[in-house]
C-alpha cells in the first residue's frame, strides 16, 4: 500500500474487507508491471495509438480490480486482460467512426530496440527488424493477431480465447500467417 | 527412404509450437524420424517462428510511469463504484491536486473562512505533529474536513481518504497566504502542501484537509 493513500477502516468487519481488497489491489498492480507492456506492443501491431492504448490497457486493469473484487474467475488472467484492452480499443474506434488512429510505421513506437553488438550488426539487426515488422503488418488482422499473441508467450487455447476463436482456427492463423511472412522475406 | 506425401505445413507448425495431440504427435515424430525432407522444413519453420518472435519482442513501445499511479490511486478507490463511473474517475486522481485545490478556494473564499482562524487553523498551528503523523495513524474526524461544494456526498459517507499534493501558488492566487507557516521557497516557488481527499462513494473529492504545509517537495 503506497504511502500516499489511506483506506478507511470503520470497523473490524470491514477490516478483514479492506485486508481483502488490498491484496487484491497488489495483484492487479503486479499483474499491471508484469503485462502491459506486452499488452501496449500487442495493441501497437492492432495499429492503437499510444494515447489509447494506454486508456485502455488502464480500463483494463481496473475492470480487471472490479471482476477480482466480485469473485470473478481467475483462471487465465493474462488472456482476459489482453481480450478486455482489445475490446476496448475496438469499441474506442468504433465509437470514433474512425481506424488506425496511427499507422503502424511512425516514428512513435515499434522502433526496434538494439541490444549492444557492433555498427554492422546493429544495421543488419534494424534491417532484418524492419522486413520481419513489415511481413507482419501485411497480415489480415487475425493473421497477425495470433502472430504477436503467440510470439508473447500465449498457447493457441489462450490465443482462441483473447480473440474469440476455436483453437484449430487460431492454428490455422499461425500457419498462413507464418507462410505468408516467409513468402515476404 | 523418400516419402511421397511430406507433413503439411499445419503439422509443421504445430509441431515447432508444441501444440500437438498426442495422436498427431506420435504421427509426426514418426514421420520426422524417416524423412530429412520434413526435418529441414521443421528447422526452417522454427527459425522463422523464432525470427518473427524476435521481432515482436524486440519492438520498442512505452507506457507513461503516470499510467501506474493512476491505476494504484484508481483502484484505491474504486471498490464501490459503479462501472460507468471507472472512465470518469481514471483521471481524476492525477488532477486532483488542481481539482481539490480550485474546490477548496471556492469553499475557503465563499464562506468566508480564514487560514488562521478557520478549519485549517490546527493544521497550520501544528504542522511538526501533522508531518509526524503516520498513515496509519490516520483517523477520520469530520472536522477537520472542509467539505466541497459539488459533491453530492456528505463528508461522512465518504469510504476513503487519499493523500495528494496541492500547489501553493493556487491557493496564493486567490490571496490565501499563509502567514509564517510556509517558508519562502514554497510561497514563491510553488511549493506543494500536503492534503487528505476524502473520496466519497461517487469517487469524488468531497472534502479536504490540509495536512502538511510545509513545502513537501523541497
Amino acid at each position: 500500500m503506497g504511502s500516499h493513500d489511506i483506506v478507511w477502516i470503520p470497523n473490524a468487519a470491514a477490516e478483514e474487507l479492506a485486508v481483502d481488497e488490498i491484496a487484491l489491489r497488489n495483484l492487479v498492480l503486479v499483474l499491471y508491471d508484469r503485462e502491459h507492456l506486452a499488452i501496449r506492443r500487442y495493441l501497437h501491431f492492432l495499429g492503437i495509438s499510444a494515447d489509447l492504448s494506454e486508456e485502455c490497457i488502464q480500463e483494463a486493469f481496473l475492470r480487471l480490480h472490479k471482476h477480482l473484487l466480485a469473485d470473478g474467475d481467475q483462471t487465465n488472467l493474462r488472456a482476459w486482460l489482453f481480450r478486455v484492452a482489445r475490446n476496448a480499443a475496438l469499441n474506442e474506434l468504433q465509437a470514433a467512426h474512425h481506424r488506425l488512429t496511427e499507422p503502424l510505421d511512425t516514428p512513435e513506437a515499434g522502433q526496434f530496440r538494439d541490444e549492444g553488438g557492433n555498427p554492422e550488426e546493429k544495421l543488419l539487426g534494424r534491417e532484418q527488424h524492419e522486413r520481419a515488422r513489415r511481413a507482419i503488418e501485411g497480415l489480415n488482422d487475425a493473421q497477425r493477431q495470433c502472430l504477436v499473441l503467440r510470439a508473447q508467450g500465449f498457447r493457441y487455447r489462450e490465443i482462441a480465447e483473447v480473440l474469440g476463436l476455436s483453437v484449430s482456427t487460431v492454428g490455422e492463423h499461425v500457419q498462413r500467417g507464418l507462410s505468408k511472412v516467409r513468402e515476404s522475406l | 527412404m523418400t516419402h511421397a506425401v511430406h507433413i503439411p505445413d499445419e503439422l509443421v507448425a504445430k509441431a515447432v509450437d508444441e501444440e500437438l495431440t498426442i495422436d498427431e504427435r506420435l504421427f509426426v515424430e514418426r514421420h520426422l524420424a524417416a524423412c530429412p525432407t520434413c526435418r529441414e522444413r521443421r528447422r526452417q519453420w522454427a527459425e522463422l517462428s523464432d525470427r518473427v518472435q524476435d521481432c515482436v519482442l524486440a519492438t520498442e513501445v512505452s507506457v507513461s510511469s503516470l499510467s501506474r499511479e493512476c491505476l494504484a490511486a484508481s483502484v484505491g478507490v474504486e471498490a464501490n463504484a459503479s462501472s460507468a463511473e471507472v472512465r470518469r474517475r481514471r483521471w481524476i486522481l492525477p488532477r486532483a491536486g488542481a481539482v481539490a485545490a480550485v474546490a477548496c478556494l471556492v469553499v475557503l473564499g465563499s464562506a468566508g473562512v480564514f487560514w488562521k482562524t478557520g478549519p485549517w487553523a490546527l493544521t497550520r498551528t501544528d504542522p511538526a505533529a501533522n508531518r509526524a503523523a503516520a498513515v496509519d495513524d490516520i483517523r477520520w474526524d469530520n472536522g477537520d474536513f472542509i467539505p466541497l461544494p459539488y459533491s453530492a456526498d456528505a463528508v461522512p459517507g465518504s469510504e476513503r481518504i487519499v493523500r495528494v499534493e496541492l500547489p501553493v501558488s493556487a491557493l496564493a492566487e486567490q490571496g490565501i497566504l499563509p502567514a509564517g507557516a510556509l517558508d519562502s521557497a514554497a510561497m514563491y516557488g510553488d511549493g506543494w502542501v500536503l492534503a487528505d481527499l476524502a473520496v466519497g462513494l461517487d469517487g469524488q473529492p468531497s472534502g479536504i484537509r490540509l495536512v502538511d504545509e510545509t513545502d513537501v517537495r523541497n
